[in-house]
């Protein structure tokens, strides 16, 4: 039968790291796909703005305070929404959201197509079964409805697309994946990695960051060209992004319909027949409503958006949120809790400098609660951090002035330092929660998501043990001058947010079964980080991608056997 | 309990029962640094008024004197630093930097009889190193930093701010960022360890 043009197989919802990955396998699967993004259209050579120089801004990197402050007082908190990059965050004002007071959440957004993955951190890391087994072994969280095996296939599909830069280790709580050659470490984080194998009988590993950015030329795109700010986009598509990758391979099936400024403000259900109809759609522009149906919906918006998404599509039958039998939707809501560490600086490499900027730093696998249990909190986390010598950005803090100081602010460098912070794992609480707020709607009307998120002791305790255990492995690598650095970022800061539509075992513990699939809903799926049942300690953004193309594996071949 | 202004005046008689400092601009570079304050000033300052100007314009260029680089007023630190005072810093932060740098005027008053801008370029470097010395006790400021430091006088506070400006507005301008530093947009390799000796400039 014709489709009418508002008639799809499968419609996904977000053009981001999962929408990408979700629009690619549809797609090449034969499925007439729409992606539905809320915001607008990159052009890659107008918008990308990694090579523009401090002096062609006014404010010379530091941002348009007053515009800033005015209309992105939220996202501005991010290091990475500055004078450049601003125009990747979304306005706070037109897309509020609400949190208990006394507990900031910092909800860092982008909203184009690309999503997120124009300006994510790249750094990518297996799960293993140390993490699908956690919440089943110390109760915390409901028991993961898979384990690596199921996954590790998917892992390696991503990875040989996107191509991942890395260093194997031979880890069992960080398995290796299928990696291009690693960006090369500093001799300083050469020397530490030996010094702190040896003296953690290597137990602690120090190695390369494993990041989505091409050391050699990959599937049509070029190997990075060391500038610098992957975050203001890469006119090279050196690192992956959907816009560059999973898009532009969906576009050359013939199968994509790509819908900017449609904003996905619910999602219509047939009671009859117990299934999602479709979409209904804002645009963003002109605010007309539209409803665009599917056989199949993809669900791919981010955690926090695509919880909201659910929980604004209610219904008779789904009185407090679609797919919501379990009770559980919009609970355990997690984030990386990060940022505390240590750092030092370490001589005899005086005489040596780098070349180009490598957009990567070095990773220390998680070393807590895998053979040992640690007396006082649960599950561990990864150090992320660097070495670098400081050029004239010392200049304000250091006491001088004259030709002698100008000509060392020139012409030297600082002594090496050598730092990092960990990036902890959160138990997951079925009170930290998104829900919707009734007294607040956004600039189109639809209702606001209220975040109510919250360390909690097992969090705290962790992050001083970040910066003790830093400094220990400082001191064994030879640093001096070893100075704690506490941090106390809030929930959503480390734009890892997680959970809220879990996965579970059986449909009464969580949103989701084992193939990202509504339990209550079969042509549903939620791919994005809200399907997380445990947060871990690695940066999860992979894990998304190979558990969307995972997904779109199982939903393709119940449509072609016409179950769905 | 010592005032502040009371530690920095006895810093400043024993720097001058030293002999005071070594000047860092002969009277010709000093004179071509005028020239080079006009040309910056050519775009009408929207904040500073005149008095303003030539004080910020004489710090700049004793923190950063031209040599055989630019000083900072020859890469247009002078108006950069106008624009963020009237575009950048928010009123309230504004208003705070210059109290701060009346401050810094009143303090060379005091110590070596004159305001910034009527002061011989040894005197200057005089007040200035009493001033600089606070950023051996200090953590500095960042951009951000309304304040700094709560130990600083207000004096030293608006010397720590303008500091930070003027290092900021030179290292960012085109003619160091190219010139000097020599920066590479794009360096199309990554060399992870290669061999350092401090550069000939100065």
């Amino acid at each position: 039968m014709m489709k009418t043009p508002n008639e799809f197989d499968a419609i996904v919802v977000g053009s981001g790291i999962s929408g990408g990955w979700a629009a690619k396998e549809l797609t090449e699967a034969g499925l007439k796909t729409l992606v539905l993004e809320a915001g607008g259209p990159i052009d890659p050579a107008k918008d990308f703005v990694e090579h523009v120089q401090p002096y062609e801004v006014p404010f010379r990197g530091w941002g348009d305070r007053a515009p800033l402050k005015r209309e992105r007082p939220i996202q501005s908190g991010c290091y990475a929404c500055d004078e450049l990059g601003h125009k990747f965050f979304v306005n706070d004002i037109e897309n509020p959201y609400t949190h208990p007071d006394g507990a900031p959440f910092s909800w860092f957004r982008g909203r184009q197509v690309g999503g997120r993955s124009i300006m994510w951190g790249r750094q990518v890391y297996r799960w293993s079964d140390l993490d699908f087994e956690a919440n089943a072994k110390d109760g915390h969280g409901n028991d993961w409805p898979i384990r690596y095996r199921d996954i590790a296939p998917w892992y390696s599909h991503v990875e040989r697309f996107i191509g991942v830069s890395g260093a194997r280790e031979g880890l069992a709580q960080l398995p290796d994946g299928e990696f291009l050659p690693p960006m090369p470490m500093t001799g300083v984080e050469r020397a530490a990695r030996e010094r702190i194998l040896k003296s953690f009988k290597s137990e602690r590993v120090m190695t390369i960051g494993r990041v989505a950015i091409l050391t050699q030329n990959h599937n049509g795109r070029a190997a990075c060209h060391y500038c610098g700010p992957c975050e203001r986009g890469c006119i090279t598509h050196s690192y992956f992004n959907s816009l560059g990758s999973t898009l532009p391979a969906a576009q050359a099936t013939g199968n994509l319909t790509l819908r900017p400024h449609s904003i996905a403000a619910e999602l219509t259900y047939d009671a009859k027949r117990g299934r999602i109809r479709g979409v209904r759609v804002i645009d963003a522009r002109t605010l007309r409503d539209t409803e665009y149906k599917a056989r199949v919906v993809f669900l791919c918006a981010s955690a926090i958006e695509s919880v909201r998404l659910l929980l604004n599509s209610k219904s008779a039958h789904f009185p407090d949120g679609l797919a919501n039998s379990s009770g559980t939707l919009g609970r355990y809501v997690m984030d990386h809790h990060y940022g505390s560490g240590a750092s030092g600086t370490m001589s005899g490499f005086e005489d040596r400098t780098t070349f180009g900027r490598r957009p990567n730093g070095i990773y220390i696998a998680r070393f807590r609660n895998v053979s040992t249990q640690h007396p006082k909190f649960l599950r561990g986390y990864g150090m992320q951090g660097g070495s670098s010598r400081r050029d004239w950005h010392r200049g304000a803090a250091l006491p001088g002035f004259g030709a002698d100081f100008k000509r060392s602010l020139i012409s030297n460098l600082d002594p090496w330092t050598l730092s990092a912070a960990g990036w902890g794992e959160t138990l997951p609480h079925a009170d930290n929660r998104v829900s919707i707020d009734p007294r607040v709607k956004d600039k189109w009307g639809v209702p606001a998501a209220r975040i109510e998120v919250r360390w909690r002791d097992n969090e705290r305790a962790m992050q001083a043990d970040m910066m003790t255990a830093m400094a220990e492995m400082l001191e064994a690598a030879g640093c001096k001058d070893i100075t704690l650095q506490p941090k106390d970022n809030p929930p959503g800061h480390c734009i890892h947010e997680m959970g809220g539509a879990r996965m579970s075992a059986t449909p009464d513990l969580g949103v989701l079964n084992q193939w990202n699939q509504a339990w209550d809903v079969d042509n549903l799926f939620v791919t994005d980080g809200a399907c997380m049942a445990s947060s871990a300690c690695q940066n999860p953004s992979i894990t998304y991608m190979a558990l969307t193309a995972r997904a779109c594996d199982y939903a393709v071949g119940r449509m072609r056997r016409f179950e769905l | 309990m010592r005032s502040s202004t009371s530690m920095d005046r006895r810093t400043l008689i024993k720097i001058l029962a030293r002999g005071g400092l070594a000047l860092s601009l002969t009277s010709a570079a000093a004179e071509a640094v005028w020239s080079a304050v006009a040309a910056d000033g050519a775009r009408e300052p929207r904040i500073l008024n005149a008095a303003q100007s030539d004080m910020i314009a004489r710090i700049a260029d004793t923190i950063l004197p031209r040599t055989d680089t630019p000083s900072a007023t020859d890469v247009g630190v002078l108006s950069w630093i106008d624009l963020v005072l009237a575009e950048y810093f928010a009123v309230a932060r504004r208003s705070a930097f210059l109290r701060d740098l009346t401050a810094i005027d009143g303090f060379a008053r005091e110590v070596a009889g004159a305001p910034v801008a009527g002061l011989e370029d040894s005197r200057l470097a005089i007040v200035i190193a009493t001033l600089d010395a606070a950023l051996g006790s200090s953590s500095g400021s960042s951009n951000e930093s309304a304040g700094g430091s709560l130990d600083l006088t207000p004096a030293q506070r608006g010397y720590v701010h303008l500091k930070e400006l003027v290092i900021h507005g030179y290292f960012t301008s085109k003619p160091v960022q190219q010139d000097i530093l020599k920066f590479v947009i794009v360096p199309g390799r990554y060399d992870a360890d290669a061999p350092f000796a401090p550069a000939s400039l100065t």
